[in-house]
């Protein structure tokens, strides 16, 4: 039997609410069995694009493929997906066991058959000694993966996920990750997963779509955006903490090229380019903070130093600008009021006055 | 000190107060269950001269009493049902359609709906049933109760619709129900305390109903109970007590009951999510 490839596809999808662009122009493609996150702020348009490929909102413009079939005119229940919302929409009065086979049930599958897959995935999801009880009667990680379960049961084409960990405390969310991407690599089902945790989207996707604004403004692995980000928006979201950013501006001089910050600048050797405005950027983990001035560092006060255990996150104040550092350090180090900031020049980027990368 | 006493003193007056109030509703209401058992009842409470059960045996042999007791159940369950399954559908309807300018809609239906059954709206109304040949039918009092009521019926249920989580819809869709399985199989079965409320509610107000009746209903077979209870006056046009009191009584029997089943079968939850309580 030949099928034909699985996988979604969004072709300038937009979504338009009254006056308010949701999604603008959004084209995607998801490959067979790829875990997929779609990563951005609240507000970006990520859970409507999701919305939309499941059938729950119409898009104002643009085609939906899942499956090679177009799906942009179906109703959500002839599109053969499963979702798992954000408060998980179990139904109350059903116990975990009728929740579970509520998507059979309604496929007319015969009961027994109903009971055995039922099972079947319960008992994957750890949860089979629980499905006589009422969603109120298990705890929050159990209803994660009870309503996991549900929306798996039919083994759908599609797995959407809108935000199914944000409900959970830090530790089971952290559990949760560990499982879901076990699960996903198992199935091997096409997952969409959206979030606004960036952890979490580095965690568990194999690629990741930034959004902001309505657009997606870059797709990659994870790797790749944290090393490549192609502007200071996704810099600034990739990594905990994120990309420190400082605006400036460049200046040509006779052996190479000046930033001039806020309230430093730094000298960059056989390097070449455009003066005008930037933005300079550089992560937590490639600056290092030191006692006293060298070739390229900043002045900074430093504001607070908070100890994590394997490592400390320092809070530096440069100018008006807020910067963490990390540093890998048995003992707290001890630094009081002013320091320098020493930057690995190998490890910055340039980001244009529109927020492109132009370095590296 | 002072504070202290003015606090005591703030209690002693909520006391006595609630005190005075609740006396004038217990009043009436223990004369209900005293007067019945009495052989010679008055309008004074007080505890049975005479302890008896003849003055039910007299009602229970009047059969067009007790056939008005099942017109009254015919008339109020009857508007109970129009108005639960219509209200919950409009209400489900109001609720997750957006239209402009709803909530205004909602309210003026409410003020309308006290002309419906109200006085001046009763020639209007005969002449209406008059022409659709429903005078003298239990339908025609359905009818009329029905649309008296829905307005307060959508509004109440409105809210209990709107405390369920759209999610819970939505993961029914994509789970592959028909929005009328989604309806039957999620929205129904989570709605059932606010439909219970509303369900009792209608019933209690078509059960009082007297107004509609008397001028919808011209044959004595058809008449409900409270224009039945008439029938405990004298000629002269006093109300024989005993009897009055006593189908009184059996009269209020099946509200109170009702109201006590749902309350143990389902738990009463008067409005599911009026904004800012119990959320």
């Amino acid at each position: 039997m030949t099928r034909q490839k699985p996988h979604v596809q969004l072709c300038s999808v937009s979504k338009v609410f009254g006056k308010v662009i949701a999604v603008n122009d959004v084209t995607l493609d998801i490959d067979n069995t790829e875990f997929f996150a779609l990563l951005g702020p609240s507000g970006c348009g990520k859970t409507t694009t999701l919305r939309l490929i499941a059938g729950l909102e119409r898009p104002t413009k643009g085609r939906i493929f899942i499956a090679g079939r177009d799906v942009t005119d179906l109703p959500p229940q002839e599109r053969d997906v499963g979702m798992v919302f954000q408060d998980y929409a179990l139904y109350p009065h059903m116990t975990l066991f009728e929740n579970i086979a509520y998507p059979l049930r309604i496929r007319k599958m015969p009961p027994k058959q109903i009971a055995a897959r039922v099972h079947e995935v319960a008992s994957h999801l750890l949860i089979d000694d629980l499905l006589a009880r009422l969603p109120s009667q298990v705890s929050g990680g159990q209803q994660q993966r009870a309503a996991v379960a549900r929306a798996l049961v039919h083994a759908p084409k599609v797995f959407l996920f809108d935000e199914p960990l944000s409900n959970l405390d830090a530790k089971l969310r952290l559990e949760a990750r560990a499982f879901l991407k076990h699960l996903q690599k198992e199935l091997g089902v096409t997952t969409i997963y959206v979030t606004h945790d960036q952890a979490e989207a580095m965690a568990m996707a194999d690629r990741i779509g930034v959004m902001f604004e309505g657009r997606i403004i870059q797709v990659g692995t994870p790797l790749e955006l944290y090393r490549f980000p192609n502007s200071k928006e996704v810099a600034a979201f990739l990594g905990n903490p994120p990309m420190n950013i400082l605006p400036g501006c460049f200046k040509r001089s006779s052996n190479g090229c000046e930033f001039v910050g806020s309230v430093f600048s730094i000298l960059f050797e056989n390097l070449q380019f455009e003066e005008g405005d930037v933005y300079l950027g550089f992560r937590p983990e490639h600056a290092k903070v030191v006692n006293a001035p060298s070739k390229f560092s900043i002045p900074a006060r430093l504001h607070t130093i908070q100890p994590l255990g394997s490592e400390f996150l320092l809070t530096l104040e440069v100018g008006r600008d807020t910067i963490s550092v990390r540093m890998f350090s048995e003992e707290e180090p001890k630094f009081v009021g002013k320091v320098w900031l020493e930057l690995d020049v190998n490890k910055i980027y340039i980001f244009d006055k529109e927020g492109k990368r132009i370095f590296p | 000190m002072r504070v202290k006493a003015r606090k005591w003193g703030y209690k002693l007056f909520i006391v006595l107060f609630s005190l005075f109030i609740l006396f004038f509703f217990v009043l009436p209401l223990l004369w209900l269950l005293t007067a019945p058992f009495d052989t010679k009842a008055t309008l004074r409470v007080s505890l049975p001269s005479t302890f008896t059960f003849n003055n039910f045996r007299t009602i229970f042999a009047n059969a067009f009493a007790i056939r008005a007791l099942f017109n009254s159940i015919v008339i109020a369950g009857g508007t109970m049902v129009g108005v639960t399954l219509f209200a919950t559908l409009a209400a489900y309807a109001v609720s997750r359609l957006k239209i402009r300018g709803r909530d205004i809609l909602t309210y003026l239906l409410v003020l309308f709906s006290s002309v419906v059954q109200g006085t001046a709206a009763m020639v209007p109304i005969f002449l209406l049933l008059y022409r659709l040949k429903l005078v003298d039918t239990h339908l025609g009092v359905i009818f009329v109760l029905v649309g008296g009521l829905l307005p307060t019926g959508i509004f109440l249920m409105r809210d209990f619709v709107e405390s369920i989580p759209r999610s819970y819809e939505e993961s029914a869709l994509v789970s592959g129900a028909k929005p009328a399985q989604v309806l039957r199989h999620v929205v129904v079965p989570v709605l059932r305390p606010g439909i219970m409320v509303l369900a009792v509610w209608s019933f209690v107000q078509a059960w009082g109903d007297f107004l509609i009746s008397l001028i919808v209903i011209r044959s004595p077979t058809k008449m409900p109970a409270p224009i039945a209870i008439y029938s405990f006056y004298t000629e002269g046009g006093t109300p024989v007590l005993t009897l009055v009191s006593a189908y009184a009584l059996i009269y209020a029997l099946p509200v109170v009951g009702l109201y006590l089943f749902v309350n143990w079968r389902f738990g009463f939850r008067f409005f599911g999510g009026i904004k800012g309580s119990g959320r």
